[in-house]
């Protein structure tokens, strides 16, 4: 009797095992109606004081961005309030989510880039020194001192430019400026000639080396969501643009028809969604899926790695580092900034 | 106008018509069997004798009906001479008492008495017929008419209105179809009572069965079963009685529960169990349950567990069937608390409150246990000084209902 239950115990963890190797099996067990990202935590600050401070009394109509930066010498999170109408405070994290500066700027800017110039970090509309993070524009002079919106727009800076990019219909636009801010030129790319497209983020990755676009050539990654209405379901595609080539990248991609032309573009990712930017990083890209708060990481070639749940709340903003070893999440009902294991 | 003058030439017509009528339409009905008949003289009460030709109009109408109707009269001869040697004038013979005594020694199954009296030209008609052997009124008529051309009438519906009434009696009918001669019920609920729909209560379950007393139940008629017992939720059967000697296998009773304890599993809660405890208001039907929940939240590989407790209390009650039904469905709403803490050090504890706005089961109903699917739907209210969950629907699987809950219940 002894024996069969042992067996039987045996052979039940030795099933339990194997499932948990199993994609559906860990997605159906670990769903739940709390956030994906608080059993994934490694860390947590509570941003109560500082943001009720900052909000002050009955103020109810804010939002919160998150970004995660990296430059030749450090990683920083960056956490961005704003109310509306009304100033926006940057707060400025270490990884182990020690708050080192925060800064209150007047003017909303939605920006969040590690600039050619020094490799300074320019977020929120605030300019931190590279190395002591010291801000470097006052408060009533938003950085960086252009008049170009940066709503829904992707920046990177390579080779002493930097760039803005975004898609007008279904043309890649882009605008360099030097590192003092100053416009150089404008171009653009087509990058599809049928349906919706959008361009949902962009991934600069200036350390590996692409094997389709070979050494010497920075990558540029583009995320292009595509919708088609027949069907009414999003697609993804990655497409491989080379960074010197900007602001005229060589690639005019019809994604309908010619999506696996030169192998630069992936494969369809099927079943998406656009509510949130798609995320680079070295492990692959972050997309939404269909299924509200679940994401995906996807391959360079467009293929599904695996699905994890973070949150169905679309107010809760998040950002993975370049790793994608971690990422880090602000809850808006309980204000504490976690950093969060992807488990990629 | 005085209808005396018309009354012969229209009170024969009248009576053949009718005669005639009833000859056409009535027959005895009772195949085999002739009832000897004392029809005793109509009694006139009438304050004068101004009516009294309305007696033999009256009485030689009933003697036709009767005989056209299958009845055997027997003849005056033979109780006139009873009725003297008992004292009993013909003028008394409406009463019953004396009718009926009377007819008893002429060996008469049934007795016939009628009466009339006309006052301020108003007939007052009463017909009454006796079964001798039970000395019981069996069928009378009362009836009233103005005295003109239609008091005939009034007697041809008097008349005809006591024939059927007079079937009633005697042995019970013959019935031609087969019967079935015995119905043994057989129960595992000792002590049941049992009942049949028109015979009332029949017997208790004794050592399992219970025989039913003779009842000539048709072979492929259908029987309505009553169960009762303490404690027990009253069943009803319906069978059909299919051959002469049933043997029925009565279905057991479902006992009244007042508790029940369920364990459970919900979808976003897999890694962990619900324990709920229901308390009936009334057995089987309405209650409040109070339920706990403990999972933890884990991605089943480098996951940092975070525990939560979902404590909620709940009222509702089962739709469309009862507690017989082997497919039941109940709704339920109430409130609740989850209470979240972690593995991770110096994180604080939370607490959500919902309402949980209605969730539908379907239950699987037997004996003792039940099992059931529900489906969930809560609204977190964000209330309260710590809390993760902002106001809104609370869902699992980003739209639609909250959750699905899967479960097993042992009634008390």
């Amino acid at each position: 009797m002894v024996k069969r239950l042992l067996i039987l115990t045996l052979l039940i963890l030795t099933c339990v095992f194997c499932l948990t190797t199993c994609d559906l099996f860990v997605a159906i067990f670990s769903m739940s109606p709390f956030p994906g990202y608080l059993a994934q935590a490694v860390a947590s600050v509570d941003m109560r004081d500082d943001i009720e401070k900052f909000l002050g009394d009955d103020y109810s109509d804010w939002e919160s961005d998150v970004y995660v930066l990296r430059n030749s010498t450090r990683e920083q999170v960056f956490l961005v309030v704003r109310r509306n109408p009304g100033p926006q405070m940057v707060y400025v994290f270490d990884t182990k989510l020690n708050l080192e500066v925060s800064c209150e700027v007047d003017t909303q800017r939605r920006i969040g880039l590690v600039e050619a110039l020094n490799e300074n970090f320019v977020v929120g509309g605030v300019q931190f020194n590279y190395s002591d993070l010291s801000p470097m524009n006052p408060p009533e002079d938003p950085y960086p001192p252009i008049s170009e919106d940066t709503w829904q727009k992707y920046t990177f800076a390579h080779g002493g430019s930097n760039y803005i990019v975004w898609n007008d219909g279904n043309q890649l636009g882009c605008t360099s400026y030097n590192s003092s801010w100053g416009t150089t030129s404008n171009g653009s790319a087509l990058i599809s000639m049928d349906d919706e497209v959008r361009l949902a983020g962009l991934g600069y990755e200036p350390t590996l080396v692409d094997p389709i676009l070979g050494a010497g050539n920075t990558p540029v990654y583009l995320l292009v969501y595509c919708r088609e209405w027949e069907s009414d379901r999003g697609f993804l595609y990655i497409v491989r643009t080379v960074a010197s080539e900007y602001p005229n990248p060589a690639v005019s991609v019809n994604l309908v028809t010619d999506g696996l032309l030169n192998g630069r573009t992936s494969s369809r990712v099927r079943d998406v969604e656009d509510r949130r930017p798609a995320l680079y990083t070295r492990k692959g890209v972050v997309v939404e899926a269909r299924n509200r708060g679940t994401f995906r990481l996807v391959s360079l070639e467009g293929d599904v790695i695996k699905s994890f749940y973070i949150t169905s709340d679309e107010r809760t903003p998040f950002d993975f580092d370049i790793d994608g070893k971690y990422y880090y999440v602000f809850n808006q009902t309980t204000l504490r900034l976690y950093k969060a294991e992807t488990g990629f | 106008m005085k209808y005396r003058g018309i009354a012969p030439t229209a009170a024969i017509a009248g009576v053949f018509l009718l005669i005639t009528t009833t000859l056409w339409t009535q027959e005895a009905k009772v195949p085999g069997k002739t009832f000897k008949t004392c029809l005793f003289p109509t009694v006139d009460l009438s304050a004068t004798e101004e009516y009294k030709e309305y007696q033999s109009i009256i009485s030689n109408q009933l003697r036709v009906e009767l005989r056209s109707a299958g009845f055997t009269i027997i003849p005056r001869e033979e109780w006139e001479p009873v009725r003297e040697r008992q004292g009993v004038r013909v003028s008394e013979l409406y009463q019953g008492g004396a009718a009926v005594e009377v007819a008893r020694q002429v060996n008469a199954e049934i007795a016939v008495v009628s009466f009339y009296s006309v006052e301020e030209r108003q007939l007052i008609l009463e017909i009454k017929c006796y079964d001798v052997a039970e000395n019981a009124l069996v069928s009378g008529v009362f009836k009233t008419a103005r005295i003109n051309l239609s008091v005939y009438n009034v007697i041809g519906e008097a008349v005809a209105e006591l024939i059927p009434g007079i079937r009633l009696i005697g042995p019970p009918p013959i019935i031609e179809s087969p019967v079935v001669e015995e119905i043994a019920l057989l129960s595992e609920d000792e002590g049941t009572e049992i009942y049949l729909g028109d015979e009332g209560f029949v017997g208790r379950i004794t050592n399992g069965q219970l025989q039913l007393p003779p009842i000539p139940f048709a072979i492929d008629s259908k029987i309505t079963i009553e169960k009762r017992k303490e404690d027990y939720h009253t069943g009803v059967e319906t069978i059909k009685l299919k051959e002469p000697e049933m043997l029925i296998e009565l279905k057991p009773l479902r006992k009244r529960s007042h508790r029940a304890t369920e364990l459970n599993w919900t979808l976003g809660q897999l890694m962990g169990f619900g324990l709920a405890q229901r308390f009936y208001f009334d057995p089987d039907s309405f209650f409040l349950s109070m339920e706990h929940y403990f999972y933890v939240q884990h991605n089943l590989s480098d996951s940092k567990p975070v525990f939560h407790h979902d404590i909620r209390a709940l009222v509702g009650g089962y739709l469309f069937t009862g507690p017989h039904a082997t497919l039941r469905m109940n709704l339920t709403t109430g409130f609740g608390m989850i209470m979240t803490y972690f593995w991770l050090a110096d994180q604080p504890m939370y607490a959500d409150f919902y309402w949980n706005v209605i969730n539908m089961s379907f239950e699987l109903n037997f004996r003792r246990i039940m099992l059931y699917a529900r489906v969930e739907q809560k609204y977190a209210l964000g209330s309260g000084s710590a809390h993760i969950l902002e106001r809104g629907w609370i869902s699992v699987l980003g739209e639609g209902p909250s959750t699905f809950t899967f479960g097993v219940g042992r009634k008390w």
